[in-house]
């Protein structure tokens, strides 16, 4: 982008009525994200009909306003109740909410947005100057290596999520069990349905996402009341020890950004794989550097708060560039782009080169937003923790059950809602980890048609897994990420036989 | 222990869905492949749990008393109530039924506990059904909000 033109993008984005609306957008995109059951691509869904009675500029600003803070703002609900707002927030949902009840939710929420807002800029900064070249990657991507690459980000959750390797395993195959609930996405057989029409459709993910991390934890104090008692969050400070916490992980925030900007440009990826596989690269790359429990908790936040973010801006490549949508967010800004009469795809930054500049330019602008909204939800989220343990759990359970309904509009989800709180206990107190339950449950279906459709062409030959160079590379990627860690347990358990035990 | 064995029993029906899923023709592949995986890799998981020593820094899950059995039982039972019935109740009638007996349970004396449900209830509503114009069934209520 030459000067002259980031002048001009600039001039038409700084204006009253588009910082206007991207403010406005910002605050729905506080109360969208931070209410558990409602996402940022509700919050998208619910701006379109107002984005049609604004300018292509505003709207388009308004609406990558609101998902950037939505997203950031579900981090609120994940540090205080436990309850994450996106699927990618679940990768540190726990490590926030633990950090919380030792008093440091400040800590842990100031560390999320700023990772979030450096991670945000990233993905801003490689859509305004290298998107062209990222779509280009990203359209090499076959089935195969869409495949591969999910096989990979789950792999990546169970070995970095659980108290151990086989706990992991299990939450992600959990996961993947329930994605096997509804239609096949293939052959479109029902599975699992017990002859439900409600489940044809499979399991919602947000009302399995509220039951297992916020009515496991109402179900818990219903049977423990003492559990919360002991320990209740509270946000403490924000900044004490935040630029210590940032300056030692700046090599992990900057992977997240990384991993978060590729593997978010992949259409049918996104954020939700890039957090996980943020995680563990970071753990690989930057191991050593863990001293307490906060540090531990706060090496989990750090890569996958900042791939989270980037991801939305690697989303919104081939988005812009190639009209594909990667996710379900991107979907409907395609939308809003298309019923503003510019049809994204190359000839869009030809045609409309200013507006699109300074659409990713407010994309930009609402990613530095992003830490002042979210200490405005931090001083707005402080009343409510005043409240004793036995009435916040009624009212998360009032929250949980509601927001189940109104995302997925049958009673079935509040049942699912429930049974997914009973799992979610049981799971507990199994010492079995939540978050990769939510990884499995996403990527299920993706893995499933990815294989079988890659099988069916090669007449179901398996070796088409692994023929194409990107595939084999993946392929052995996933495969290091379970061996190294097994060889080198093998390694310290015949050098230090006692220690291993 | 227990979570290997939940998962042993999990996978084997997996495996047994898989087996009577149709394959798609003319391939010999279909439906019953990603619940044969997951099967048997539950198995798999399972039996290794199983067989894994409890480390000693491994807290035991405490033993609930009947209080809390009973609390519990309320937790699910109210919502699932509140399941089938909300299509004829609605929201504002129904959510503040399950509210205040948990409220209740938990200590609050029930008068005070209705008054906190009722309030809870409304703000949701206004919130959810009056801002963001998310629609909610209201049963016999439908028409009374201001929004509607």
């Amino acid at each position: 982008m030459t000067p002259a033109a980031l002048g001009a993008a600039l001039a038409l984005l700084l204006t009253p009525q588009v910082l206007a609306v991207m403010a406005g957008a910002a605050v729905l995109g506080l109360v969208v994200g931070a209410l558990p059951g409602l996402t940022a691509t509700l919050g998208v869904a619910l701006l379109v009909p107002f984005a049609l009675l604004l300018e292509p500029l505003p709207a388009l600003a308004g609406v990558v306003t609101l998902a950037a803070v939505a997203i950031t703002a579900g981090d609120l609900p994940g540090a205080l109740l436990r309850v994450p707002g996106t699927p990618a927030s679940a990768a540190y949902a726990e490590a926030a909410h633990r950090l919380a009840r030792r008093g440091r939710a400040g800590l842990a929420l100031g560390t999320g947005l700023v990772c979030a807002a450096v991670g945000g800029v990233a993905g801003a900064l490689v859509l305004l100057l290298g998107a062209p070249a990222l779509a280009g990657l990203a359209l090499h991507m076959s089935t195969v290596e869409r495949f591969w690459l999910a096989v990979l980000g789950l792999s990546a959750a169970a070995v970095v999520a659980g108290p151990s390797p086989p706990r992991g395993a299990l939450a992600v195959l959990i996961g993947l069990a329930l994605a096997l609930v509804g239609l096949d996405p293939v052959s479109g057989q029902p599975r699992l349905t017990f002859g439900l029409t409600d489940l044809s459709g499979g399991l919602g993910l947000i009302p399995v996402m509220i039951g297992l991390f916020a009515v496991s934890r109402v179900l818990a104090h219903a049977l423990d009341p003492k559990t919360d008692e002991r320990a209740p969050p509270r946000i403490g400070p924000v900044f004490a020890g935040l630029g210590q916490a940032l300056g030692r992980r700046r090599r992990a925030i900057a992977l997240g950004g990384g991993v978060g900007v590729v593997i978010g440009a992949i259409p049918g990826a996104g954020a939700d794989i890039a957090a996980y596989v943020a995680q563990a690269v970071a753990r690989r790359l930057t191991p050593g550097r863990t001293k307490g429990e906060d540090d531990h908790d706060l090496d989990a936040i750090a890569p996958a708060g900042a791939a989270n973010n980037a991801a939305i801006g690697g989303a919104l490549v081939p988005a812009t560039v190639l009209g594909i949508p990667g996710d379900s967010l991107t979907a409907i800004v395609i939308g809003v782009l298309m019923l503003n009469g510019i049809t994204p795809g190359p000839a869009a930054f030809l045609l409309h080169g200013d507006t699109m500049a300074a659409v990713l330019l407010a994309f930009l602008l609402a990613n530095l937003l992003l830490v002042p909204a979210g200490l405005l939800a931090l001083a707005l989220a402080r009343p409510l923790l005043a409240a004793p343990p036995v009435v916040l759990m009624p009212l998360i359970l009032g929250v949980c059950l509601v927001g189940s309904y109104a995302v997925e509009r049958t009673t079935t989800a509040l049942v699912v809602t429930m049974a997914a709180g009973v799992l979610g206990l049981l799971m507990e107190r199994g010492r079995v980890p939540l978050a990769p339950v939510v990884l499995g449950l996403v990527l299920g279906p993706l893995i499933e048609e990815m294989a079988l459709t890659s099988l069916m062409k090669a007449g179901g030959d398996p070796a088409v897994l692994v023929e194409r160079p990107g595939a084999l590379g993946l392929a052995l990627v996933t495969a290091a990420v379970w061996g190294v860690p097994a060889v080198r347990a093998g390694i310290a358990h015949v050098r230090h036989p006692r220690d291993s035990d | 222990m227990i979570a290997g064995a939940a998962a042993v029993l999990v996978g084997a029906g997996l495996i047994g869905v898989a087996m009577q899923a149709r394959p798609v023709p003319p391939l010999p592949i279909g439906p019953g492949v990603l619940p044969a995986v997951v099967g048997l890799g539950l198995l798999g998981v399972g039996a290794a749990l199983m067989v894994a020593r409890r480390e000693p820094h491994d807290p035991a899950p405490s033993r609930p008393d009947r209080t809390g059995l009973t609390g519990l039982a309320l937790a699910i039972a109210l919502p699932l109530a509140l399941a089938a019935t909300l299509e004829t109740v609605g929201v504002a009638l129904g959510l503040p039924l399950v509210l205040a007996p948990l409220l209740a349970w938990h200590g609050m004396p029930p008068g005070r506990a209705m008054l906190l449900a009722v309030a809870m209830t409304g703000a949701l509503l206004a919130l959810l059904g009056g801002l963001l114009r998310v629609p909610l069934p209201l049963g016999p209520l439908a028409g009374v909000p201001p929004w509607t």
